[in-house]
């Protein structure tokens, strides 16, 4: 078992033209260190959107981090947290799963009010807690889409979390941000997203395509694209 | 709230989907086989759900292990039935 | 607050408590007076005083603002206009609806034998319980029942297939013909004169009540429904709500002043545990009978804990915030975990034990004091006494939890009902406090799911964790007792145990109970014994044994199903019917050699029903499949069957939402054209017919599940209930014969 995933872990990403832009990665989680995704960038907000494959990804960002032995907070907002992917990763990273899942601290919110007040007050008492610069947000604006919460206070609650945020990431958190998009329906609150974006450091958007996933990054310098190959990704 | 991780039961439904195209290139015996072996997997779900271990293939494999060792200890019982069954048919016709 | 009074001498008086509801706000001074400067304003009048609270698991206090508002009736409104008002204020004591509050804060609840001083205009002086809701031998006040129904045998009114009002009242029936004005007037008076205390409907909420008020409103005749003339019939709009994972559907309300409105196609209370359970349950809960009926089971699990909160003077809050405390991944992996379930040994065991360990969750939270503020304490971190097995939580072993002091009681409470249950000579009296019994049960059940409920006032999941944590250590414990006098366990779900050892009798199971619960200190119990059972794999994958399919046969006679048609909504009756027809062969069976010799009778069983489809003779309740819609119907993507019937109903006008439930018969299911394939029940009229092998397919299945184990394969089951042989043994002879 852990031999097949040693072995898709090789497949090395491509850029447009097909030319691998990495040069010879060992496996994908050091792949994901060079790319979009990238963990070890300059402190602040990033924002990564899409399908729900970007849970997985977010996911492997935070294995990434625990493997360089940092401390990650992961908030799940959306119930996506999966320690057994965490195990694969870690086994193909000849990592002792325990201690990578020991690395990674979950605490999950089942309401917009739980979040929020998850980010408000409970995360920087847990950054210092855990001696922690790097956190994951799973899914932050899944709760706030409840439609049995009113918009007013759906607003009222993003913007407390938006402020949050912000001040964490001028401090110098390493933030990623993981979310899909707004469910249709979602009327005022499809905004929430492009809030974030535009307070974010970082944007990249995430698409799936037949021959893999795709992440692209607007504005900087120049436009990015990066490709996870579907092999690859179909072993995660 | 409550549960949000995968069960044991879905851990070894989503092993099988991961082995699915091994499956298919299997003879129709061999494929017997291998859902029987599976179906041991999820015989033991509850030992597996307690041990709560990341990675869940090889309490999958132990629990494979388990049902082929009590099929073994069954067939040594039954040859040994059947073993002293003709030795006491062969005495009885060497008395006879 | 309005009370409805029954007085001694048969009044129904309306006296009305000058209560004065309160409501807390905590914030710092500039929103404080900003929120007084708007209470300045009100239209009645209005106290309020610096006082200082606990929260529940709260250190020190906290200081608050105290709100006294002395008109009831303007209460919701204005913490509402509050709550807009002031955002980023905490507010508690806010949304308790009035009535509990009323029934906390007097120690009273609904339909209580009380003693009250009114005043000649009926203002409440003082009032004053003369029995606890704890008693287990009260009387009912003699209430008036008048039942409304229709008269028709349609499954469902608002699907179509009407007919005349029927009143039935005292023993006496009556059918309300004539036009629409007869028909209201006829009811007017029938209400004046019978004054009841309870309009007990079929249908009342979603068509009979608004029916009868549309004509009445259309005819503009009065329609005196409400005994209280200053108020308006309350009303709720249908809609769809999750529970458990399974979408319901609530069909609206109807909810009367001075009379109670129960419908009894719109109340699981009613449904689960009669009358008498529900009065229970609103005894206990002090919800009242009207929303008792009509609510989820939680709701009343609910009130009791916001009661114990109240009367222990603590801060409710408005909204819960507090989300899950950080921990590591691999203690989620540990924690998040919930009852075990052992898969059964598949096939017929012979000379089976039950053991179920009672109420198992609730006990285990008094037992353990596990409560949202006793989890992870910062008094007993240390105490190896407060560890909770496996995971890395502990509980506090100084205070009794919110959570245990409610709960306590109540077990307490269904333990006396069980005694008294086994000591009552009648039958009457003891289906009565069967059903109170049950009433307990239902909200010791959900007292669990609380815990775990995102929405749940006094939920935390790091108790819900600790729940299932102690559960399954104790489960294990009760296997390694067994196994060691010699059992050998066949399955077990959560808190019941089905053991086997040769040659056990009743005296051995009851020892083994006794030492588990010396062991576990859990009370378990003898379920019963089985003479033979019988656990059945999945339908899907045959190697795989399901959990709670099973059927076994008891010493005493009964049986006990799970998981099998006979137990399903959505199984045809004839299916159903066979399938008893089965069992009952089946159970003239006392081992399970004998249980083999019965096979023959029982496919003769089969072949018999078999042969009642072909010849065309089943009927539309026979044969009608009842299916609930698991999202709204347009939502369907797939051309399912029930979809199809529903897709029928929508253009007939019917308004369907998701958790309706829908009855449709297969006319032709492997039909081209999908509207050929199903019909709705209530849309048949003329002529009709049926898909005789779809209806085979699940006769065969039926039988299939509990013979496939005495080695009746699907072959031989098919070829010896052939319809069209004469008997079973002349058609397994007569094939191997042409053979």
């Amino acid at each position: 078992m852990a031999q097949v995933q040693q072995q898709a872990m090789e497949l090395p990403f491509y850029t447009d033209d097909g030319s691998a832009v990495i040069e010879a990665p060992r496996h994908l989680l050091a792949a994901l260190r060079r790319s979009a995704v990238s963990t070890d960038q300059p402190k602040g907000l990033v924002l990564l959107s899409g399908p729900p494959s970007v849970y997985r990804l977010g996911l492997c960002a935070a294995v990434d981090r625990a493997l360089a032995g940092e401390p990650v907070l992961y908030l799940a907002g959306a119930n996506v947290f999966d320690p057994f992917l965490v195990g694969r990763l870690a086994r193909a990273s000849r990592v002792a799963p325990a201690h990578v899942l020991q690395q990674i601290h979950v605490s999950r919110a089942f309401t917009c009010h739980q979040m929020v007040r998850l980010v408000t007050d409970c995360l920087p008492s847990a950054l210092r807690t855990y001696e922690a610069r790097c956190v994951i947000l799973a899914g932050p604006l899944d709760t706030l889409y409840d439609q049995l919460v009113p918009e007013p206070e759906a607003t009222r609650l993003f913007r407390a979390m938006a402020e949050a945020l912000q001040h964490m990431a001028e401090q110098g958190i390493q933030l990623l941000c993981v979310t899909t998009l707004a469910p249709s329906e979602s009327g005022g609150r499809s905004r929430f997203v492009a809030a974030l974006r535009a307070q974010a450091r970082r944007a990249i958007d995430l698409c799936e395509a037949e021959d893999g996933l795709w992440l692209q990054e607007e504005g900087g310098f120049e436009p990015r694209r990066w490709m996870i190959p579907r092999p690859l990704w179909n072993r995660l | 709230m409550g549960r949000t991780l995968a069960t044991f039961t879905q851990l070894v439904q989503q092993e099988i989907d991961l082995w699915s195209r091994y499956r298919r290139a299997l003879r129709r015996e061999d494929q017997q086989a291998l859902d029987v072996l599976f179906a041991a997997a999820r015989h033991h779900a509850s030992a597996g759900a307690y041990l709560a271990r990341e990675t869940p293939f090889e309490v999958m494999l132990l629990s494979m292990l388990i049902e082929q060792q009590k099929h073994v200890v069954m067939l040594q019982q039954k040859v040994i039935i059947l073993e002293t069954r003709m030795l006491h048919d062969s005495t009885q016709g060497v008395a006879s | 607050m309005v009370v409805w009074l029954l007085c001694e001498d048969g009044r129904r008086l309306r006296a009305v408590d000058p209560y004065v509801p309160t409501c807390y706000l905590a914030a710092p001074t500039p929103i404080l007076h900003h929120a007084s400067r708007l209470l300045r304003r009100a239209s009645c009048r209005i106290d309020t005083r610096e006082v200082e609270r606990y929260e529940l698991g709260g250190l020190c206090p906290i200081p608050v603002l105290e709100i006294s508002v002395y008109a009831p009736s303007q209460f919701s409104s204005l913490t509402q206009l509050l709550i807009r008002s002031c955002p980023d204020a905490q507010f508690f004591h806010v949304d308790v609806s009035l009535p509990q509050r009323y029934f906390y804060d007097r120690q009273l609840f609904p339909l209580i034998h009380c003693e009250a001083d009114l005043t000649a205009e009926g203002q409440i002086q003082s009032i004053q319980a003369l029995e606890s809701p704890w008693d287990t031998d009260y009387g009912l006040p003699p209430l008036t029942i008048m039942e409304l129904s229709l008269d028709s045998s349609s499954p469902n009114p608002n699907h179509g297939g009407r007919g005349a009002l029927i009143m039935r009242i005292n023993g006496d029936e009556r059918l309300l013909e004539g036009d629409d004005a007869d028909v209201i007037q006829r009811l007017n008076q029938l209400l004046v004169r019978e004054d009841p205390d309870i309009l007990l409907t079929d249908w009342g909420d979603s068509y009979l009540l608004p029916r009868l008020m549309t004509l009445a409103d259309r005819l503009r005749l009065p329609l005196v429904l409400n005994r209280d003339p200053h108020r308006p019939i309350g009303a709720r709009k249908p809609h769809s709500y999750f529970s458990y994972g399974r979408i319901l559907s609530h069909a609206g309300a109807r909810t009367l002043s001075g009379r109670l409105h129960l419908d009894r196609h719109n109340s699981f209370a009613l449904a689960e545990v009669g009358l008498a359970g529900l009065i229970e349950q609103a005894r206990v809960t002090k919800v009242d009978l009207q929303q008792m009926a009509r609510t989820t089971t939680g709701t009343g699990i609910t009130s009791m804990q916001l009661e114990t909160a109240c009367r222990d003077g603590l801060l409710i809050p408005y909204r819960k915030q507090e989300p899950e405390s950080f921990k590591s991944a691999l203690e989620l992996l540990q924690t998040d975990q919930g009852g075990l379930v052992f898969a059964p040994i598949a096939g017929y065991h012979e000379q089976v034990g039950e053991l179920d360990f009672s109420s198992m969750y609730p006990s285990i939270m008094v037992r353990f004091n596990i409560s949202p503020e006793t989890v992870n304490c910062r008094c007993c971190r240390d105490e190896p006494a407060a560890r909770v097995p496996e995971i890395g939580h502990h509980t506090c072993r100084r205070c009794q939890g919110l959570v245990p002091r409610t709960l306590a009681p109540l077990l307490e409470k269904r333990v006396r009902y069980k005694k008294l249950m086994a000591a009552a000579a009648q039958t009457a009296a003891r289906a009565v406090l069967d059903q109170r019994q049950t009433a307990l049960k239902w909200l010791l059940v959900v007292s669990f799911g609380y815990l775990g409920y995102k929405n749940a006032r006094f939920g935390r999941i790091e108790a819900h964790e600790a729940v299932t944590a102690y559960s399954r250590d104790i489960l294990l414990q009760a296997k390694e007792v067994a196994e060691r006098q010699g059992y050998r366990m066949l399955h077990a779900i959560v808190d019941s145990l089905w053991l086997v050892k040769s040659g056990a009798v009743r005296a051995d199971y009851d020892g083994l109970a006794q030492a588990i619960t010396e062991q576990t200190g859990l009370s378990i119990g003898v379920e019963g014994l089985y003479r033979w059972i019988g656990f059945f794999p999945s339908r899907v994958n045959p190697l795989m044994p399901v959990p709670n399919q099973f059927v076994g046969l008891f010493d005493h006679g009964g049986m006990k199903i799970r998981g099998i048609e006979i137990r399903r909504s959505d199984a045809p009756f004839l299916v159903k019917r066979a399938q008893a027809e089965v069992l009952r062969c089946l159970s003239e069976a006392g081992t399970l050699a004998e249980l083999r010799t019965q096979i023959p009778q029982a496919l003769e069983i089969v072949r018999t029903y078999r042969r009642y489809l072909h010849e065309g003779r089943a009927t539309i309740e026979e044969l009608a499949i009842a299916k609930s819609l698991t999202k709204e119907p347009q939502a369907y993507r797939h051309q399912t069957l029930s979809m199809i019937a529903a897709q029928e109903l929508l253009a007939r006008g019917v308004h369907l939402q998701a958790g309706d439930t829908i009855h449709y018969i297969m006319t032709d299911a492997d039909a081209a054209c999908p509207s050929d394939r199903v019909r709705a029940v209530a849309g048949i009229d003329g002529a009709w017919s049926y898909d005789v092998s779809a209806y085979d397919n699940l006769l065969l299945k039926a039988a299939l599940v509990l013979l496939m184990p005495l080695d009746v394969t699907p072959a031989l089951l098919n070829a010896s209930t052939d319809p069209a042989r004469r008997t079973t043994q002349g058609s397994i002879n007569g094939e191997s014969a042409s053979l």
